[in-house]
């Protein structure tokens, strides 16, 4: 199959997708989404690829789904969150951010992303789910297959550490 | 303060510019190249059990250009599946949430408000419970519910545990009448929702609370602090897991980067033994009768142990598209496929149900399965949810939504 060749039609009788427009729809969006919870630029682009490579395969079957950017999150969210366990401690995950070859971020992303560094892998998959894949409680529940509850208690007590060291972080910066 | 949804929103923009996708051929060499990869050391490996014609013929393979997802499917002995609808007359809103504890007792949960998240208000909330395996329902005596979350926490037949934005509501008498407990406060119900059969738990002393210290302690519902602490650090950043069989043996596993540690108790924590590592193992399953216990990894490339006296031996991988698992005794292990569909991993193979394949195809983008204390796997696929009665891979199958 090429990736140009269409799917058969969905069972809801909406359009087949087309994998390279689905490819550049939305490969951006989920790599930054990666970015976020690993602090890693290099890997959050390569670990996006291989979800995309994975539907990719599957593409007869997933181009069927009412939305097929969910299974791609899924995987990729599933390579980070495995990857990530491969990082043993914070120091380790920060120090990561310096060997990036990429152009300097700007100090706002940077300040986002070592506030984002302190919090918990848990509470940081449901802060950037919710703020950056825009995904209700429910959906992330679904996604990290933990109750509702405890995905609002990790939303709430991850914003709670979030402002508190961006408060802090903010606080430095002026004093310096 | 700076505003945290202003700075998602900025940090959005600024980082996907900085983004260059590798592009759809890049996706398609890839995956040649894994292929050629795969059916190289498949080809390897057949020369070493089968001699060169056979490798031929594996390494011939990797050019399919769809491999199939689950490996020696063969359909289930028994195909039967009962489709149900779970209503109550009376009762609007939609099926919500559905736990059942056994093959015979569970407990439905109505909603107006489904996929509303907590920004509806006005939403009516019903629950009602079967001890007939979903042929009839009664509703329960619920009170009013404040607007936001619902969570269903069952316990056992009689007892249910209501999670709200306020607090808990809590049945023991099958639903015939609820208490209300704020979180501050919460009642023993609510620890045994947790706890294992004989009612230990890990929670944070003094006051038990489930997750709001640094340290874990196995305590007991109702008596504290444990006495015999197991000897592992329950870290608020590992991943921390107890269960226990029927035969009463305690399992703990800490999962802490990418090792886990096992230890077991066969008296109830007065004396515990760590298990070898296993280098790649991710999760410890537990069979309800205690049998059983495995350590798995289902991410790719999967891995398999099965616990033989007090060592792990490696057992066959698991399907390449292995979603959820869990293992219902019998020496299998029941895993949902994430392209859809459900089958048992026996010794050697997979045995598809095949009733299932239809029902779990659909565009709902996860299945997960479980296994419950008397033996029933209960798998869930968006709000339909299927019950397989019986033993071993020789189960009738139950749909309900």
């Amino acid at each position: 199959m090429t990736p140009r060749q269409q799917a058969r039609p969905a069972r809801d009788g909406t359009a087949p997708v087309d994998f390279t427009e689905f490819y550049r729809a939305h490969f951006h969006r989920i790599a930054v989404q990666l970015y976020a919870y690993l602090g890693d630029h290099g890997e959050a682009q390569d670990l996006t690829q291989e979800a995309f490579c994975r539907a990719l395969e599957r593409w007869p079957r997933i181009a069927a789904y009412d939305d097929p950017s969910a299974f791609v999150r899924r995987v990729a969210w599933n390579l980070a969150t495995s990857r990530l366990r491969r990082m043993r401690t914070a120091l380790r995950h920060l120090a990561r951010q310096r060997e990036e070859h990429v152009p300097g971020p700007e100090p706002d992303r940077v300040a986002l992303l070592a506030a984002l560094a302190t919090l918990p892998a848990d509470q940081r998959r449901a802060i950037v789910l919710h703020h950056l894949a825009h995904l209700s409680v429910a959906e992330i529940a679904a996604q990290v297959g933990a109750p509702e509850g405890t995905v609002r208690s990790r939303l709430s007590r991850g914003r709670a550490a979030l402002a508190g060291h961006l408060t802090e972080t903010g606080s430095e910066l002026r004093r310096a | 303060m700076p505003d945290v949804e202003d700075l998602f929103v900025e940090f959005e923009t600024a980082a996907a510019t900085t983004f260059r996708p590798p592009g759809v051929a890049d996706a398609q060499r890839r995956i040649r190249d894994r292929r050629r990869r795969r059916g190289l050391l498949a080809g390897l490996l057949a020369v070493a059990l089968a001699g060169p014609a056979s490798a031929l013929a594996v390494a011939h393979r990797a050019d399919r250009p769809e491999p199939r997802p689950t490996p020696s499917v063969s359909p289930s002995p028994t195909g039967r599946l009962t489709v149900r609808a779970v209503t109550l007359p009376g009762v609007s809103g939609e099926l919500a949430d559905l736990r059942f504890v056994s093959a015979r007792a569970g407990w439905a949960l109505f909603d107006t408000c489904v996929d509303a998240g907590e920004s509806w208000s006005g939403c009516r909330r019903t629950v009602a419970r079967t001890v007939d395996g979903g042929v009839t329902w009664q509703r329960a005596g619920l009170p009013a519910v404040p607007d936001g979350g619902v969570q269903l926490l069952p316990v056992d037949t009689d007892t249910l545990v209501v999670m709200t934005r306020a607090g808990y509501l809590v049945t023991a008498d099958g639903g015939n009448s609820f208490t209300s407990h704020p979180y501050k406060a919460p009642p023993v119900a609510v620890r045994r929702v947790f706890a294992t059969p004989s009612g230990l738990y890990l929670g944070c002393p003094p006051n038990g609370g489930l997750a709001t210290c640094d340290r874990q302690r196995v305590l007991r519902v109702g008596s504290g602090l444990h006495f015999h602490q197991p000897p592992v650090t329950l870290r608020s950043d590992t991943e921390n897991v107890l269960v226990e069989g029927a035969d009463g043996q305690l399992w703990l596993t800490v999962l802490d980067g990418d090792r886990l540690t096992v230890v077991t108790s066969t008296d109830q924590g007065t004396t515990w033994r760590e298990l070898p590592s296993v280098a790649g193992a991710r999760q410890l399953l537990l069979a309800p009768d205690g049998r059983d216990v495995w350590l798995v990894r289902t991410t790719q490339p999967s891995g398999v142990w099965r616990l033989a006296g007090t060592r792990w031996q490696p057992a066959p991988a698991l399907p390449d598209d292995t979603d959820g698992i869990a293992a219902p005794g019998a020496g299998l292990l029941v895993v949902t496929s994430a392209y859809g569909g459900l089958g048992f991993v026996t010794g050697g193979g997979y045995v598809e149900v095949p009733e299932l394949r239809g029902p779990l195809r659909t565009s709902e983008p996860r299945a997960s399965v479980s296994v419950l204390p008397d033996g029933t796997v209960v798998a869930q696929h968006g709000r339909t949810w299927f019950l397989g009665v019986g033993r071993g891979v020789d189960r009738s199958w139950l749909q309900l939504s």
